[in-house]
Order: structure tokens, then C-alpha cells, then sequence
């Protein structure tokens, strides 16, 4: 075995990092290495740690005892029943009990350099870094997420679904798989995943909820030949869509329950979801949707919209 | 006390007691660690200058995860600030983030006294004067500092 390694060499003190790469040999030790290194960076070999995959390495290692490959070998494969050829092999972790598939977490890493925690200072072992280098450990991950999903703060970034950006200030990193979510345990992770449905079909033109109160499942409604009546899926309730009744009412006047939401709310213009302003100013930031709008204008918010406003 | 502090708020009041931000007090209250007084100097380019406003400031049982509360208890004359003291500012609502601590909040605090953003007001009758006539809004405010804002 020969070739070349990229190794990084990091000062403990300052924390300045540089790449190099060298020439190795199978039959070569660690403390050969350090001397290599020492004639590229002038620092003096003694003072020189290897660390390997979280290790630190005795100066009589062998090199050949690493095994080192050149990572980017795939193996290519043909499959038996289609016959595609020119496939690669991957490889994946499952369950010998349940047979099923398990995720790789690839935002959760060990601290190698035992960083502090963004979010409460500590240097804990095991990390969350969504690929921007802003590292919170894994309580302050949870918590921050049991909190999102507590006030359903999530954002829906396709293809993703509804997900949680990076708790650090102004990163927009976002967590690439829901697996993930595990980490809040299973009754919070059933949770996100009933309240990202509804979520998901109430901004949906073609989503409803059924009104039954001992039902409340979410489904869509099939648009060809409708008559503004939907049937639920689940428990067969049949219901107009617009009134959530099942004797429709819409053509009533004394139904006092939505004169009293059209005369204190205002629509989103985005979702149509009726919104009621108790306080603050008039900067809505849709929970629903997640659209921005002036309560004033009941339009997009714009740096000029309110101010128009108040002038008419 | 009821529960136990967080480490954290513990680690920020020391180090805003060790090391404060220059213009900024906050001390914790004697009888709840949660809630500081607050004081703010009004920065020198701009029309709160001279003026020392109070403020308090209290930690929510969910912090870091959720912002604190924060309040102007001094009267101002500014358009992102209410009559009741409220203070309409992004980090403080939709753009908390649990990385910001409260040294980052009242550092924004004193940077919006220093730039005032009548776009996106609390106080709209002051946002219309400071929009359509900055020169008398300036003076009024310069006017409330001296009348309510003297340590």
C-alpha cells in the first residue's frame, strides 16, 4: 500500500487549522509521519498528536495496521431481476427483529474538538451540526425542538415536509431528515407527525378536516363532480365544506358564531384562515401559513403598506 | 426559590455583572433571579442622548428556548416603542433564537434607540410624525428625554 493522505493539522492554542497532503507508505510508522509532517510545517514532531477516526495514535503504529482504502471505491452491481446494470452497492443498517430500514442521523456527529453548545455553553459528546458548524448538544436540540413543536413553529421546506432551521441566530441550515425528530421521543414524534398533516392539508385548497368532534381527521377532498358536500374517509360524516355543518347553513343570517368571527377577525390573504389581532402592531406573521401581512391592508406586508395606509 | 436556575442564566448574570456592556446595566432582582432591572443610556447620536431609561427584563420559564419579555418602564418618544412600554423588535418575537442571550437583546435595544425603523412601528401616531416630519419628531423626543428620562 502507498498513495497519499489529506490529513488536517490543527493548533490545540489558537485553533487555526490547515490541510496538507503527503506521501505514505504501508511499511512507514506514526512517528515517521510526524517527521514528515514537521519538515512541511516546521512544527517540532514531539509536539505532534495523530488522532484517527476519535483516536490518538501510539508513535509505533504501523500504518498498514489503519487499513486505508481510497474512500470513493464503489463496488458495481447488476441486479438479478430487472437486469440494470451499471448500479452501485449501498449499504444500510436494519432491524433483525422488525426487518425494517433504520435512518443514518447524519446531523447528529460526536464533538471531536469539544465545542462549546451554542445554546447553553456546555461541551457535551454527542452534537447536533446541520453542516454549518453551529453546534448544540443534544438536550438543547430536544429542548428546542419539543418548544417548536409546542407553539408548531416548523417550516414546511419542500422536499423536507415540515422541518426546524438551525437554532442559531439568522442560519438558515435546516434539519434534512424528520428522522431526526426521534430524539423528542415517541409520543412527541406522533404528535409532530399529526400536527404537520393537518398543517399540511389545512393549507391546502383540496385539504379539510373533518368537523366531527370525535373524529377531527384531516383527508382531501375529491374535486370532480362536487357538490360542496364532503363525506369523511374515516368515520363517514357527511358535512358542507364551507359551513362545517351537516344541515348546511351558509344561506342563514342568524348563525351568530360566524357573524362574530367575520366581525373580529381578518382573513389571511395568502391561507384564508381567520386571524384575530389582540395586541402589538399590525406586522402579522401568519401560524397558519407562515405569511407575512399588514392587518391594516390585508395585503403581503410591505415596507409601504402600512404607511399608505394611514395616509387615506 | 421554587426551582432550581439554570446554569445558563446563571452563567449570563455573572458575566453581565463582571463584564458589562458599556451603557447597559442589568441586575437581578433580589427576591427573583428571572427578572432585572435594566438601564439603557441613550446613545450619543441620537436624540436620547443624556437620558438613562429603565427598563425590566424577565426570563420566561421556557428561555433560552423562548425570547424574554422585555419592557421600556421610562417614557419615550420613539416609533417602535409603545405607551406601554412595549418594544417592537424581530428578535424579541418571530427571529428569537435560543443561541441569543440577554447581553444580545438589550445590545439590540440600544442599537434600535440609535436607529429608529418607523417601517415597522408599535407606535403608529409617533412612526407618522417621524415619517413626515423627522426634524419635530427628533425634538419631541429630545424634549420627553429631558422630561422623564434624567437618572
Amino acid at each position: 500500500m502507498s498513495g497519499a493522505i489529506t490529513i488536517l493539522v490543527q493548533d490545540r492554542k489558537t485553533g487555526q487549522r490547515r490541510n496538507l497532503t503527503l506521501e505514505i507508505d504501508a511499511d512507514e510508522n506514526i512517528a515517521e509521519l510526524t517527521k514528515n509532517v514537521e519538515k512541511l510545517t516546521h512544527i517540532p514532531s514531539d509536539e505532534l498528536e495523530v488522532v484517527f477516526c476519535g483516536k490518538k495514535l501510539s508513535k509505533s503504529t504501523m500504518m498498514k495496521e489503519l487499513s486505508l482504502t481510497p474512500a470513493t471505491k464503489r463496488i458495481p452491481v447488476t441486479c438479478e431481476d430487472c437486469c440494470a446494470s451499471n448500479l452501485f452497492a449501498e449499504f444500510k443498517f436494519k432491524c433483525l427483529t422488525c426487518n425494517d430500514l433504520a435512518a443514518a442521523l447524519t446531523h447528529v456527529r460526536g464533538n471531536w474538538q469539544m465545542e462549546e453548545c451554542c445554546v447553553c455553553d456546555n461541551k457535551e459528546k454527542i452534537i447536533f451540526d446541520l453542516g454549518c458548524n453551529h453546534i448544540s448538544c443534544k438536550n438543547c436540540f430536544r429542548e428546542y425542538l419539543l418548544s417548536t413543536l409546542n407553539s408548531f413553529n416548523f417550516i414546511n421546506k419542500p422536499p423536507y415536509g415540515y422541518t426546524i432551521s438551525c437554532p442559531y441566530q439568522g442560519c438558515n441550515k435546516v434539519v434534512k431528515d424528520v428522522h431526526h425528530f426521534h430524539i423528542m421521543g415517541q409520543s412527541a414524534y406522533s404528535e409532530y407527525q399529526r400536527k404537520a398533516t393537518e398543517r399540511l392539508i389545512l393549507v391546502d385548497d383540496e385539504g379539510v378536516t373533518c368537523p366531527n368532534a370525535l373524529c377531527g381527521q384531516s383527508f382531501f377532498w375529491e374535486p370532480y363532480d362536487d357538490d360542496g358536500r364532503s363525506q369523511c374517509p374515516d368515520c363517514f360524516y357527511t358535512f358542507c365544506r364551507k359551513c362545517t355543518e351537516k344541515e348546511c347553513v351558509c344561506q342563514s343570517d342568524d348563525d351568530l358564531t360566524k357573524s362574530t368571527i367575520d366581525a373580529t377577525t381578518r382573513r389571511c390573504p395568502n391561507c384564508n384562515v381567520a386571524t384575530e389581532r389582540n395586541g402589538g402592531c399590525s406586522h402579522i406573521h401568519c401560524t397558519s401559513c407562515g405569511m407575512d401581512w399588514c392587518f391594516k391592508c390585508v395585503t403581503a406586508w410591505r415596507e409601504e403598506c402600512q404607511w399608505d395606509h394611514w395616509f387615506n | 426559590m421554587a426551582a432550581q436556575l439554570p446554569r445558563r442564566i446563571i452563567k449570563e448574570t455573572q458575566r453581565l455583572l463582571a463584564d458589562p456592556v458599556p451603557g447597559i446595566s442589568a441586575n437581578p432582582d433580589e427576591s427573583n433571579a428571572r427578572y432585572f432591572h435594566v438601564m439603557i443610556a441613550g446613545p450619543d447620536d441620537s436624540p436620547f442622548a443624556g437620558g438613562c431609561f429603565k427598563l425590566e427584563l424577565f426570563l420566561p420559564e421556557e428561555y433560552p428556548m423562548a425570547a424574554p419579555k422585555v419592557r421600556f418602564m421610562t417614557k419615550i418618544y420613539h416609533p417602535n416603542i409603545d405607551k406601554l412600554g412595549r418594544i417592537c423588535l424581530d428578535i424579541l418575537k418571530d427571529k428569537w433564537s435560543p443561541a441569543l442571550q440577554i447581553r444580545t437583546v438589550l445590545l439590540s435595544i440600544q442599537a434600535l434607540l440609535s436607529a429608529p425603523n418607523p417601517e415597522d412601528p408599535l407606535a403608529t401616531d409617533v412612526a407618522e410624525q417621524w415619517k413626515t416630519n423627522e426634524a419635530e419628531a427628533i425634538k419631541t423626543a429630545k424634549q420627553w428625554t429631558l422630561s422623564y428620562a434624567q437618572a
